[in-house]
């Protein structure tokens, strides 16, 4: 499965090697523009870096701040009106800038590889995996069709694709979403191009698949020596699988630095912001999260000075009148800011405390209550039609149940319930089996009308808040919506309650009269609050509600929650794949796996001494902005699949620790030794909690 | 809400309907196709005054003459101003196009909605139904609905009606369906929002772009189609024009008095091309996300 680059069959001449210690790309300033109407949009300004061969530098920055159109711009693949107005992009000891359009499409593909955010919809779902993979050989070389098909096959096992000769004819639709991310990065490799590109490879798929992407390029690149540009939000991403970073703030590079020294001391301001607005950086539930005001500039009319300037709590007169130019911290180690964090300073503690001890006194009422819950969706089958009755089992008998003003953390990969519980406790959806309360009622024993009064009770917020509103209604009209259903008040006294909420989040009056899409992605995350506040609920279900945000956003959308919860008393029922936001966030922790509960406790035990396998591969798997994190524990393989689940444990077939009586009987959920309950034949052994690690 | 009284504390500044029509002017498309249908619908109501010659006046002595200065389009076979009767054949057209579009269409978008809405079996028995209507000859429910109610105009303008519903039906359905995955819909659903409330507040708006391009797109094969029927001597009854029969009539007269037959044509064009960029520019000036591009100047 080892492709050596001398012996391997197809392409022979042996491909020039650049010196390592010429770089293989050097962008000097490049300029990237994109025309929107009358207005410019200068989505690149002024961009410098270099890659060395065999290296990976990651570009960080939050959404909108240019990182993508720079890699879009080396490709040369820029949306309609975007142009490369100046600057140069030496590749190899060629300016890519200036080949004409047929020498640069021999580059892509052949020299540049790239690979998408989206395996799902970067593959052509009418062609075969192979045609696919063997489309770029059929572009840049003279292979015979046998060769062309050993170099597929060869490149398939290389990505890691079980059993690939079987796979050949397959479409990517009989894939999961991570082997279609595999054969992405074959197709992006088949030519053994020198770079490859990836642009948010691993933010559609669960941390178990991300690790084992983000470890396949890792390896991918050491073995074929490659240098490989890694484009992403994600902060824990990047710690673990660069060499350098290159920190994008609005169009520019604001930092660059080795990846450890860039973790270990951050010199500009703005990436001290991004690394302190962390959850597991907050050091624990009782301060609140670091947040960085404000969003990024509008790029076709940047600020003048320091683009930064208008959301850095250091920012003086000098920063918004004079550009900052590169400093340079150690040669390899650069930065653009008037008031860097000083070499010896302490990074100073960035998050103010909060009372967190919520008034309770011993138990409260469970405010919602699974019991044995099952939840199955029919596939069809088994009708008139006759055929085997296909069902899925999406929820299999569920019991928890969540005290009034606590919040409880439901984590899991896709596909393994968490959803669909979500759905159920805001009463979208019923269960096969089982009892739901909320505040003490059972919802789905109530007459229609009932129910639609008692919905007012919970409220779902939802992960994309732009997509949770009625793009063509105003602020005002979304925010009377829930009012209006359940008919509270007059007009005035409506329109009174949305004043009210909109003061509640920190939204000004200013913005009633906009549209959704006029508020920036935390505004509307705000507003989803709002309205959800609207009809004072006792529970409000949150379903990954800030995955769509940056962390910036992110922590300020945590920190208005935990501020409403404290002073409405409020319920959570907190749904997200991010441990280290549940773990901030919650009070309880739920770990799901296939519809099973695998393990439930105070979220703090959960997190630092987890009994059950997965919980624990969860945990390590999920990337951290700490450069050496320890990292032991894999989970293989993926979900197993929830028509036909394994029998007994239904995590046994990815479990390392598997053995013979795990397929025959299912384990209960039990306490073992710990403050949680887990459900395994062999637990973890319980670490009793340091003193430091409680809050 | 504690507080009582009767004044509201917000007052709406923003003026929703203006941004509508400056974005709608602002397009090219939109201020073109505004005038191109204000003009026809002018033509139609202001027909007895506009017209050079009263419709059915003959003059046997001058029939087939090209464009001239009496006759600007020339005249037809028995010797009538082609231009008065496509003047006055705007009416019949219209009223037409109109009665098809507005009864077929709202029934196939009511029928269609509640389809996708509730599923179930009632969305298979309207499928079926509309898969049905599909296989009928249009002739033959024109033939049939003229049997029922009598040759006039109105009973073209239902029978053509009856033709195009099941394709807003479809449409509809399609398009509800779409929307009922939205989080929005969900949202509200789960805020205790009614069937009907849902579908007035979020359904409706979200597919009526849509839908109102395939409105436009109806209206012009509406006016094809009563033609047809026309031609059968079902809808407007000669000697009363209609573009549809002059379209009939003057086919054979092609080589003596081409503006004939090319007038009924080049107007059905117009009026079609009228709606559909009308339209079109419509459904942007009605979208809040375009409608700020298209006022900001980013998109024409």
């Amino acid at each position: 499965m080892i492709m050596d680059r001398q012996t391997r069959s197809g392409l022979d001449e042996p491909r020039e090697m650049p010196n390592a210690n010429t770089p293989l790309l050097r962008l000097e300033d490049v300029r990237t523009e994109l025309q929107a109407g009358a207005s410019i949009v200068r989505a690149v300004d002024g961009v410098s870096f270099h890659i060395n061969p065999g290296e990976t530098l990651g570009i960080v920055g939050e959404s909108g701040c240019g990182k993508s159109m720079t890699a879009y711009s080396i490709m040369r693949l820029l949306p309609t009106g975007g142009r490369i107005a100046s600057g140069s992009i030496q590749f190899n000891g060629r300016n890519l800038v200036e080949l004409s359009a047929q020498e640069m499409r021999h580059v892509r593909g052949n020299d540049i590889g790239i690979v998408f955010q989206d395996p799902m919809t970067s593959l052509n779902p009418t062609m075969t995996i192979f045609n696919q993979v063997a489309e770029p050989l059929r572009l840049h070389t003279q292979l015979d069709s046998e060769a062309i098909r050993n170099r597929v096959i060869e490149t398939l096992e290389l990505v890691g694709i079980p059993h690939a000769r079987e796979r050949l004819g397959s479409y990517p639709h009989e894939l999961s979403g991570g082997l279609r991310q595999r054969v992405c990065i074959a197709i992006a490799l088949v030519c053994q191009p020198k770079l490859l590109i990836a642009d948010e490879p691993t933010t559609a798929l669960d941390v178990t698949i991300q690790r084992q992407i983000l470890e396949l390029i890792d390896g991918l690149r050491k073995r074929l020596r490659m240098a490989v540009i890694l484009v992403t939000h994600d902060l824990g991403v990047v710690a673990a699988h660069t060499d350098r970073v290159a920190v994008m703030y609005a169009g520019q590079i604001i930092e660059t630095a080795p990846t450890a020294e860039l973790f270990a001391r951050p010199r500009h301001r703005y990436t001290e912001g991004l690394f302190a607005a962390l959850p597991e950086r907050a050091h624990g539930r009782g301060r609140a999260l670091y947040t960085i005001s404000g969003r990024p500039p509008d790029l076709s009319d940047p600020p003048s000075g320091c683009r930064f300037a208008p959301r850095c709590r250091h920012a003086t007169d000098i920063c918004r009148t004079g550009v900052p130019e590169h400093e340079e911290a150690s040669a390899t180690h650069s930065f653009r800011c008037f008031h860097p964090v000083g070499a010896d300073e302490e990074l100073i503690d960035l998050n103010p405390a909060i009372e967190t001890a919520s008034p309770d006194a011993g138990q409260r009422e469970p405010v919602v209550t699974f019991r044995n819950v099952v939840r199955e969706f029919h596939l069809g089958g088994g009708g008139i039609l006759g055929g085997k009755a296909l069902k899925v089992s999406a929820v299999a008998d569920v019991s928890f149940e969540i005290e009034g003003g606590k919040t409880f953390g439901l984590v899991g990969e896709s596909g393994c319930g968490k959803s669909t519980i979500s759905r159920m406790v805001a009463a979208l959806d019923h269960p096969t089996q089982g009892e739901i309360t909320v505040a003490g009622e059972n919802l789905f024993s109530l007459s229609r009308r009932e129910l639609r009064q008692r919905r007012r009770n919970v409220h779902l917020m939802f992960q994309d808040p732009s997509a949770s509103m009625d793009s063509r209604m105003r602020v005002i009209n979304v925010l009377r919506e829930p009012l209006e259903i359940q008919r509270m008040g007059t007009r005035p006294e409506q329109d009174r309650k949305v004043l009210e909420l909109l003061d509640q989040v920190g939204l000004p009056q200013t913005m009633l009269d906009r549209y959704p899409h006029e508020l920036s992605g935390g505004q509307r995350q705000r507003l989803a609050l709002a309205r959800a506040l609207a009809l004072e609920p006792d529970v409000i279900v949150a379903d990954e509600p800030v995955s769509a945000l940056d962390v910036s956003i992110q922590a300020q959308i945590l920190n208005l929650m935990r501020d409403l919860q404290r002073r409405k008393g409020l319920t959570y029922l907190f749904v997200s794949h991010d441990l280290s936001v549940v773990r901030y966030m919650s009070d309880t922790i739920g770990v799901m796996y296939l519809g099973k509960l695998v393990e439930v406790g105070p979220a703090d035990a959960v997190y630092t001494s987890p009994q059950h396998p997965y919980t624990k591969g969860l945990i390590e798997s999920a990337p951290t902005a700490e450069v050496a994190a320890k990292r032991s524990f894999v989970i293989k393989g993926e979900l197993a699949s929830a028509i036909n689940p394994p029998s007994g444990c239904r995590f046994r077939t990815r479990c390392p620790i598997a053995q013979e009586v795990c397929a025959r009987i299912e384990p209960k959920l039990a306490f073992s030794g710990g403050p949680q309950k887990v459900a395994c034949h062999f637990p973890l052994p319980a670490i009793p909690p340091e003193p430091a690690a409680v809050h | 809400m504690s507080t009582i009284g009767n004044a509201s504390p917000i007052v709406s500044r923003r003026p929703v309907f203006r941004e509508v029509m400056q974005s709608l002017l602002a397009q090219p498309s939109g201020s073109v196709g505004l005038t191109i249908t204000v003009l026809i619908v002018l033509t139609a109501v202001l027909a007895p005054w506009i017209a050079p010659w009263p419709p059915l006046e003959t003059h046997y002595t001058e029939a087939l003459v090209g464009p001239n200065a009496k006759y600007w389009l020339g005249t037809d076979e028995v010797g009538r101003d082609v231009l008065s009767r496509i003047i006055y054949g705007t009416q019949p057209s219209l009223a037409v196009a109109l009665t098809a579009v507005l009864s077929g269409g709202t029934a196939g978008i009511v029928l269609g909605i509640a389809a996708g809405y509730y599923r179930g079996w009632f969305d298979a028995l309207i499928m079926r139904i509309c898969d049905i209507a599909f296989a009928f000859p249009l002739i033959l429910i024109g033939i049939c609905t003229v049997i029922i109610l009598g040759p006039s105009i109105v009973s073209v303008g239902v029978a053509v009606g009856i033709g195009v519903m099941p394709s807003f039906a479809r449409l509809a359905r399609a398009e509800v369906l779409e929307e009922m995955d939205r989080d929005f819909v969900k949202a509200s659903r789960g805020m205790g929002g009614t069937d009907l409330f849902i579908v007035v507040r979020h359904i409706i708006p979200n597919i009526a772009a849509t839908l109102v391009v395939q409105l436009a797109t109806a209206v012009s094969g509406a006016v094809v189609i009563a033609s047809a029927l026309d031609f059968l001597g079902i809808g407007t009854q000669p000697p009363m024009p209609s573009w549809g029969n002059m379209l009939q009539a003057s086919r054979l007269y092609l080589n003596q008095n081409p503006s004939y037959a090319l007038a009924p044509g080049v107007a059905l064009t117009i009026f079609v091309i009228g709606i559909n960029i009308l339209a079109a520019a419509l459904t942007n000036a009605l979208d809040p996300r375009i409608r700020t591009e298209i006022l900001k100047g980013r998109r024409k």
